[in-house]
């Protein structure tokens, strides 16, 4: 029997799986009673977190609470307190927007230092950036006031892929084309080593070593990422 | 004619724009407290930096750029600025910075080569090795497409290249060393917690290994070198999908499906050895000490 993908069920149950990975997950659940047991437990939990839905009170208790008010405006709405309620992330989300966040705060500091420094003369006195080069704007997708507040935008590692290819597209006449050049053959590298890497787990989807080891080629890659957007910023 | 060609061929390497500009030449003194951290921004050119027994700063630069300083107690930062005909020029800098000082520098083209400081050292560049002897505090290097040489220090080292080599020697303290198109090397490295990866390079480790320690070493298209001590207590998960599994000590192993790592016990087991390749091979060595 393959190991117990029990970090894996979370995901399962939330549908955020790949279908190869759930097609392993599901092969797995249909001989380990353990993991059955585990499932049902996660989604009992979930069963009863989805109950703990907010009820208006009775009228006549409201009424008696309403009396003992000074100040209604500390009242939430309802519909504002669920909103809130469902500002929640699950932890590979988190981890995700946490990655996402560490891309952003490096390309939100370069993007006010940009804004700063750059002035009238039109370009960086820096010879590895070309001097000819407009200003890019920003990206539609990052389009908030603080890195902070984009961490809901960048819920998953295709997003962060997809908008740092973008942040990378604007800033190409701006960087030296060699570095660029070599930044995108290392990325490119990376993306066939994770291609192999999909092609195995096909193969031998009962493999949990190929699924961590796809899952460290993916980090590798946002790693990488994240030391480009400091070139960016230190050269532009 | 013949002293007559040799006299214009002279006037013009003298009238040349490369040498009609003054090459500016720094030298200067600056006071600092202890515990400074010296901050070098520089463009293109080498940075030098060694270390004295004064509270103070020397700053020796030669180069098309202009050198401004900003000195505090506990700061002094150092920016090399491009004029405007200095472009695409080199400006060398040379620092002698008190031994306990932090370093902090940054270039985009260019070698760096720090040698002796205690403080916490932060170097990155784009282009250009950088080469750091000595080090007893955080060592946070990183390169895109300039190989990294570490050597003699203790502390913790992070050491990240992209496109370029990695190579640590004499290291002790834990240790992240990672690039993507090129070796590892860690030899003589002592250790406790190691993160070694690779996508198109082989990774090589001699080290001991600690009871309470976690190593984790991979590679994409690359060869797994590690000798580690006859007395090592380790369990090993060895995990290659196209490659073979070699060891030059008989071993006993305790799974081995396809698909699943190799997994091996050496005494009593504490310590954890991660070692993952795609396509490369899996080489585990052993040696007497």
């Amino acid at each position: 029997m393959s190991e117990h993908p029990t970090e894996r069920l979370s995901a399962y149950i939330d549908g955020d799986l790949a279908a190869a990975e759930r097609t392993s997950v599901e092969h797995h659940l249909e001989t380990c009673a353990d993991c059955q047991r585990v499932l049902a437990d996660l989604r009992g939990i979930v069963v009863r977190a989805r109950a703990l839905e907010d009820h208006p009170p009775e009228n006549d208790l409201w009424t008696g609470i309403e009396e003992q008010l000074d100040d209604r405006s500390i009242v939430v709405p309802l519909e504002t307190h669920r909103a809130r309620r469902r500002l929640s992330f699950t932890l590979p989300q988190m981890a995700a927007a946490a990655v996402a966040l560490i891309v952003l705060s490096v390309s939100a500091a370069w993007w006010a230092r940009s804004g700063t420094e750059r002035g009238a003369n039109g370009g960086p006195p820096v010879a590895a950036v070309r001097p000819d080069s407009a200003t890019p704007t920003q990206p539609a997708s990052l389009d908030c006031e603080t890195a902070l507040g984009c961490i809901g935008t960048y819920d998953t590692y295709d997003t962060a892929v997809v908008d740092f290819e973008e942040l990378l597209a604007m800033y190409r006449d701006r960087l030296d084309p060699e570095t660029v050049a070599t930044v995108e053959a290392n990325l490119a590298a990376i993306d066939q080593a994770i291609e192999e890497i999909v092609k195995a787990i096909d193969a031998d989807p009962e493999s949990t070593q190929l699924y961590n080891y796809h899952s460290s080629a993916r980090q590798r890659r946002l790693d990488v990422m994240r030391q480009a957007a400091s070139i960016i910023r230190t050269t532009t | 004619m013949r002293y007559l060609t040799i006299a214009i061929g002279f006037a013009l390497i003298i009238m040349s724009p490369e040498t009609l500009r003054p090459q500016a030449a720094v030298d200067t003194l600056l006071s600092v407290g202890a515990n400074a951290t010296v901050e070098v921004e520089n463009m293109i050119g080498d940075i030098t930096i060694s270390t004295w027994d004064r509270n103070a700063v020397r700053v020796q630069a030669t180069g098309a750029a202009d050198v401004h300083f900003d000195s505090e107690d506990s700061e002094v930062s150092v920016e090399a600025e491009m004029v405007p005909d200095g472009e695409g020029r080199a400006t060398d800098f040379t620092l002698t910075i008190p031994v306990d000082a932090n370093v902090e520098v940054h270039t985009i083209e260019g070698r760096i080569s720090i040698e002796g400081t205690t403080g916490r050292i932060d170097a990155q560049s784009v282009k250009g090795l950088i080469r750091v002897n000595g080090g007893r505090n955080t060592i946070d290097v990183g390169s895109v497409e300039g190989g990294i040489e570490i050597s003699g220090a203790r502390g913790r080292v992070e050491a990240h290249s992209v496109n370029e080599f990695v190579s640590l020697t004499d290291v002790v303290g834990d240790i992240e060393a990672t690039t993507v198109n090129g070796p590892v090397t860690l030899e003589r490295c002592d250790t406790q917690n190691l993160e070694a990866s690779s996508v198109n390079g082989a990774i090589v480790f001699r080290g001991p290994i600690h009871s309470d320690g976690w190593y984790s070493i991979d590679t994409h298209n690359g060869t797994i070198d590690i000798t580690i001590p006859r007395s090592a207590n380790a369990t090993i998960s060895a995990f290659t999908y196209n490659g073979e599994f070699e060891a030059d000590f008989p071993v006993t192993v305790t799974e081995a499906e396809p698909g699943k790592a190799t997994t091996i016990t050496l005494g009593s087991g504490d310590a954890q050895i991660e070692l993952e390749t795609f396509n490369g091979a899996i080489l585990l060595k052993r040696s007497d000490r």
